[in-house]
């Protein structure tokens, strides 16, 4: 159901574009296609519920300058370049098979553009310990037919409260099949990716035995202090991360007592980092602004054809970030749907971490635990990797 | 296959104190791959370079920074570990609050809670949760990380949700949904009517996570030292006039039924 009208910050406007045919830049649907009800077709793009997070440390050396992580083998001196990297697997103790990436990538489902939604949950059958992730659906009218997108999403969310069930559907996301559940709330329609049934655990299969028969009188005590602490509303506020507030703190500290700064060099454009470029021809926007852009208009903007950074393009804005690539040089990367987007890479950087395949990135993204990996598309993975975070 | 706890807390609420065990209400079935070198099939091991030079630098070396637009804020070991949550075995209840109240939208990582011990007070708690239907707000400082949490009944069990920090999730509610005319009574109706068409029981169990399942194939024929291939195929169709859509796709279900 629509919300009362509250007055709002209004997007802002596009700002004068120097590339008008390169549009706006910012992050993009994770997934796009269309929703099948029965005989109508709704396309949306899915876009992460999530930020990235503002404030993160990465490893430096003592002057501060970044450092970047590569590889060695046992012996090496010398990092391993990229195609002397592969993806393996423990076959037996201590020894190794190479899985390529095309055994990996024949492995991945066909992608499917559609979400075919005929199972309509109860709500309250829905369990949250299956929630994984949450994607918020917009509208694309770009491939709908005469009467846009916005209509058959408005009808659908209308629908979907007043009947007060959820959409259970499947999707194919880089390759696999993703289980979702598609709620209606305030007349926006969210994705929540579910949990596969044999990734959760029950009490039983922990082994844990059901709660005893109380003690009644224990009970009533236990109940009254619990009574104590009642209250009606939850306050975000709660959520705050301390430890990342007190960090915050610092850095403001440090930087008004100039103490331990290390300046950053403004960028020198010229070189043929794709960042560098779009920081000066694109407009860089943020994935609040894109979602309300297109719940607005019923319609994801077209994106510029290089592929997005972070969440504001930040870390582009770094000389560092063009020089700390990579690993080494030519990997053949393999053109998975991905790759194809992303962005050229330059020719005149042999250490080049775009030569990689996503799915390279990723699993090297995943030992170093980086936050966020599997929403990342290949340019963000990179990005990541090469600010050692 | 009894599993083991992660951690141990103790739940505190005005002068009660109930001791608990965490247990991971999910499991990681997901392939992982190692770097391997590639001439070698030996594991990589990592190191960091300084790039210009493209030196490793040790760890005694290395500082972490704040990356900001302009500069970096250095700082140390020392700095960063006072910044650290000091450890706890605290699990502090902020409030007890309706159920609903905190929105899925925090949710990340749910356990299992079992007693520690007093099992008579983990018995009467958990009873008292799944009496009161309120999610306990709960504080708590685990592995060095401070964490804000659920507290819920689940059938029975008390079970304690992580949430997301603020600042990592896009809130809906300064999202304004799409506008436009008064939808058609009869056409929500309509959509109403199909939504109760495929109305459904909720079924995990019947999804599988076939990528999962070839990548373990491809695994498990790795070792035996054979070689593995696949693929399937799909389509789709668009459409225009959805008032008719409805209707059809209405008629159609209703024949089915």
């Amino acid at each position: 159901m629509p919300k009362s009208n509250r007055t709002r910050p209004k997007a802002p406007r596009p700002e004068k574009n120097r590339h008008p045919d390169r549009g706006f830049h910012g992050p993009r649907p994770f997934w796009s296609g269309t929703i099948a009800f029965g005989l109508v077709n709704l396309p949306v793009g899915l876009y992460a519920a999530y930020h990235s997070r503002d404030v993160t440390l990465k490893e430096v050396d003592d002057q501060g300058r970044p450092l970047s992580r590569r590889f060695f083998s046992e012996t090496g001196r010398q990092p391993l370049k990229s195609n002397e990297l592969a993806r393996g697997i423990e076959v037996s103790e201590d020894h190794y098979a190479i899985v390529e990436d095309q055994e990996i990538e024949d492995a991945t489902l066909e992608h499917r553009r559609e979400i075919e939604l005929s199972r309509f949950v109860s709500l309250d059958e829905l369990d949250p310990l299956y929630f994984r992730r949450a994607y918020f659906l917009v509208p694309d009218s770009r491939s709908a037919g005469r009467g846009g997108a916005l209509k058959p999403y408005r009808l659908l969310a209308a629908a979907m409260a007043s009947a007060g069930r959820a959409g259970i559907a499947t999707l194919v996301m880089r390759g696999r099949e993703v289980l979702v559940a598609i709620l209606a709330e305030d007349g926006i329609l969210r994705a929540e990716a579910l949990r596969f049934h044999d990734e959760l655990r029950s009490p039983r299969s922990i082994g844990l035995a059901a709660p005893g028969e109380p003690d009644a009188k224990r009970e009533r005590q236990i109940h009254r202090a619990m009574d104590r602490l009642n209250a009606k509303q939850f306050d975000p506020d709660e959520l705050i991360d301390p430890h990342i507030e007190a960090l915050k703190k610092r850095v403001r500290q440090k930087r008004r007592r100039h103490q331990d700064i290390a300046p950053i060099e403004p960028v020198r454009s010229g070189t043929e980092d794709d960042s560098s470029e779009n920081e000066e021809g694109a407009e860089v926007i943020d994935l609040m602004q894109v979602l309300k852009r297109s719940l607005k208009r019923g319609r994801i903007e077209p994106t510029g054809k290089k592929a997005d950074e972070g969440k504001d393009g930040k870390a582009a804005a770094t000389p560092a970030g063009a020089q700390t690539s990579g690993l080494g040089t030519t990997a053949k990367s393999k053109t998975t749907a991905r790759s194809r987007k992303g962005t050229k890479s330059s020719k005149a950087d042999p250490s080049d971490l775009s030569r990689l395949s996503r799915e390279m990135l990723y699993e090297m993204a995943q030992q170093r635990r980086i936050r966020g990996r599997s929403d990342m598309n290949k340019m963000q993975l990179i990005e990541a990797l090469r600010r050692g975070d | 296959m009894s599993a083991r706890a992660v951690w141990k807390g103790v739940i505190g609420f005005g002068s009660e104190r109930v001791p608990v065990k965490l247990y991971t209400a999910v499991t990681d079935r997901n392939v992982h791959f190692r770097l391997l070198d590639r001439r070698r099939h030996r594991p990589v091991h990592q190191m960091m370079i300084e790039p210009q030079s493209g030196k490793t630098v040790s760890s005694d070396d290395r500082h972490k920074a704040v990356v900001g637009k302009r500069d970096r804020i250095l700082f140390d070991d020392e700095e960063l570990d006072a910044l650290t949550p000091a450890p706890s075995r605290d699990i502090e209840v902020m409030h007890f609050l309706p159920p609903g109240t905190i929105d899925h939208q925090w949710y990340q990582r749910p356990y299992f809670l079992g007693p520690d011990g007093d099992v008579e007070t983990f018995d009467a708690f958990a009873a008292a949760l799944a009496g009161s239907g309120r999610e306990g707000l709960v504080h708590w400082v685990m592995r060095h990380k401070a964490y804000v949490g659920a507290l819920r009944d689940h059938d029975g069990h008390p079970l304690l949700i992580t949430l997301r920090h603020l600042d990592e999730v896009v809130d809906a509610d300064a999202l304004e949904p799409p506008g436009g005319d008064e939808l058609s009574d009869s056409e929500v109706r309509m959509a109403t009517d199909l939504i109760e068409m495929y109305a459904a029981d909720f079924e995990p169990e019947r999804y599988q996570d076939e990528y999962r399942q070839r990548l373990e194939a491809l695994v498990e024929t790795k070792r035996s030292g054979k070689r593995v291939k696949v693929k399937p195929r799909r389509r789709q169709q668009p459409d225009d006039d959805i008032a008719s859509s409805l209707k059809a796709s209405l008629a159609r279900e209703r024949k089915r039924a």
